[in-house]
């Protein structure tokens, strides 16, 4: 679309200084300082996921008998575990791992949840029941009993658990989706639209997704935050990832053992998550904001 | 016999609220069997109070609202029966200008993607160059300048954005246009240049538009003809010059005295209508009017008045007229 707009008139925008909806959007972003640091973080955050494993000093599974439960030292940074591994190394190449679930999570529940959504809202009827009342019954649920339900059905490991986490992430988006479907159906643009002849399809996705977009933005980036959370947890107690994995959840379900004695097992990969999670829900209240054409300066 | 380009008979569009007891089904009737005709090239205005189902007609015409009942024929094509996809065609052949130019344009397209939408929708270019010459062409016609084809509605003032629904309406080349309160959203000096507008194009695309308003000099300004509607129905219909200086009916008659007039020291016999518009859900029996008509008499009650012809082209639904007759 974009594209398209250049192409269709390079020469008309020399008299004009384009006042778009995105320059807009990332002007009121910008004024956030809270959110452009957490922003600054998650993109910190996927240069390790790519990045991460060549630049750290140990291998993930190199193990040195000499230095077990060692606390943090110039050479290792954040301490060893119980096999004498290098913390610091394997929270590093555990960012890949929480970053791919949680976002590949939320993707398919956003998806799946946006398309039930615009069906429902569109079509209403039985249809829009259906869905609905599915929804509502997962809700029902808390997440994470939810999940833990979902892995005990298809089998522990990590594939699973973002099966689980995308089958409870799906409804959040549903619901949101289908609340600015109806709203939006009834606009005057979007009965112009129809008036011009347009399709369904044209007007679903060219008319009202997005009008939705800026809210499935936001509710994304909250969403990975607590699917990160839930996926640890889920490795914590077992049902996700699988040992020598460097999950985070896995790392922290490991040094429980060595709490009293040995803290940082425990501290770092909580602070990786902690602060992870954090940053993705800052960023959610930054893009919230500044997306909200209501909230002007 | 005039050549008629929209023919509608017996429209009624109601709709389905829960009664008053359980279990039932009352029915607001926004318009309870409108027949009129347009004939090609004319302006019809249509005018009434808030509230009188003219906007609801104007819908129902181009399937916007489907119609409860009655008959649309447009350009010889009886359209009453189309669902979605066989009025797509048709589409093309009347056009709709709405009341809140801001609301009907969508904020998240460039001007140049909102007036390319109706010429990709009915694929009525060959490639993205002609694509590009007829949306800038319709934005040279409505008055705008090429380089506004990048921004988007918020950037541009009523007016403008109005010329811009203007030029989406004209880009399918349609037949009719019906122009739902097109100026009333807009500031005077704006209004007259909107009209002006739309009064040029008429001639340029031999267009036929119905005009709805509740402004009536703005549709004295542009109408050839003029339905007054009151409660769901026409009360008078006639050329804008007869029912203009011969109202008839005592609605007509009263609106007509409400116009203010540039002359501070002219004598106004104003004719004052008590009370409010009945509900359309539960509408007076006999004549819809009778219970602020000053000139009711006790027929009024019981009987729907039937149309009485006045002139050839001037008729008034009145028990007034039709005993004089």
């Amino acid at each position: 679309m974009i594209g398209k707009k250049k192409a269709a008139s390079a020469e008309l925008n020399e008299k004009t200084d384009i006042k778009t909806p995105v320059s807009e959007m990332i002007r009121k972003f910008k004024k956030q300082k809270n959110a452009v640091v957490a922003l600054f973080f998650i993109l910190f955050l996927v240069f390790l996921a790519f990045f991460g494993e060549a630049l750290v000093p140990f291998k993930i599974n190199e193990y040195d008998y000499n230095a077990i439960l060692q606390g943090p030292s110039g050479a290792h940074w954040f301490g060893t575990d119980e096999f004498g591994r290098d913390l610091f190394s394997r929270i590093i190449c555990g960012t890949k791992i929480s970053l791919a679930v949680g976002l590949s999570a939320v993707s398919v529940g956003a998806v799946c949840g946006t398309i039930l959504g615009l069906l429902g809202g569109y079509y209403r009827g039985i249809v829009d029941s259906i869905i609905m009342r599915i929804c509502d019954t997962l809700f029902a649920f808390p997440g994470i009993i939810l999940a833990i339900a979902i892995v005990a059905i298809l089998g522990s490991g990590i594939g699973n658990v973002v099966i689980a986490v995308a089958v409870f992430s799906t409804p959040t988006f549903a619901r949101l989706v289908r609340g600015r479907t109806l709203a939006l159906k009834n606009s005057v643009f979007v009965q112009a639209a129809r008036n011009l002849g347009a399709s369904d399809a044209r007007i679903l996705f060219r008319h009202i997704l997005p009008g939705a977009v800026p809210e499935i933005i936001v509710q994304f980036t909250m969403s990975v935050g607590s699917s990160i959370l839930t996926a640890s947890s889920l490795s914590f107690l077992g049902m996700g990832a699988q040992p020598p994995t460097p999950e985070w959840g896995l790392l922290l379900s490991n040094g429980r053992n060595y709490m009293l004695t040995s803290m940082h097992c425990t501290l770092f990969p909580g602070l990786a998550i902690f602060l992870t999670v954090l940053s993705f829900n800052i960023l959610g209240d930054g893009l919230r904001d500044a997306l909200d054409p209501k909230l002007s300066d | 016999m005039a050549d008629i380009l929209l023919n509608v008979e017996d429209m009624k569009i109601y709709y389905p609220v829960a009664g008053k007891k359980f279990g039932t089904t009352d029915y607001v009737k926004a318009v309870d069997g409108v027949s009129f005709q347009v004939e090609r090239g004319e302006v019809f205005g249509i005018v009434g109070e808030s509230g009188c189902g003219k906007s609801t007609l104007g819908r129902g015409i181009c399937k916007l609202e489907q119609p409860t009942g009655g008959k649309v024929v447009l350009d010889g094509e009886d359209i009453s029966s189309y669902n979605n996809s066989q009025m797509r065609p048709v589409r093309k052949k009347v056009q709709m200008v709405f009341q809140d130019p801001y609301a009907s344009l969508n904020p998240r397209m460039s001007i140049f993607d909102i007036i390319a939408e109706p010429l990709i929708i009915h694929g009525l270019t060959k490639d993205k160059a002609e694509l590009e010459a007829k949306v800038l062409d319709l934005l040279r016609k409505v008055g705008l300048d090429d380089y506004h084809a990048n921004r988007y509605p918020h950037e541009f003032s009523g007016g403008q954005r109005q010329r811009i629904g203007i030029a989406r309406a004209l880009a399918v080349q349609p037949k009719l246009i019906i122009a739902d309160e097109p100026v009333s959203a807009l500031d005077v000096s704006i209004q007259a240049q909107v009209l002006n507008l739309m009064n040029q194009l008429k001639k340029e695309f031999n267009l036929t538009y119905i005009f709805v308003a509740h402004d009536l000099s703005v549709v004295e300004h542009i109408s050839d003809r003029v339905g007054v509607m009151y409660l769901g129905n026409f009360v008078e219909v006639g050329s804008k010059e007869s029912l203009y200086k011969a109202p008839t009916h005592p609605y007509t008659q009263a609106l007509l005295s409400a116009v203010p007039v540039p002359d501070p020291t002219a004598k106004k016999d104003r004719v004052i209508l008590e009370g409010n518009i009945p509900s359309p859900l539960n509408p007076p029996t006999g004549c819809k009017f009778h219970t602020r008509c000053p000139k009711c008499m006790e027929i009024c009650k019981k009987e729907a008045p039937v149309k009485t012809q006045l002139t050839d082209d001037h008729y008034v639904y009145c028990h007034l007229a039709s005993q004089k007759g």
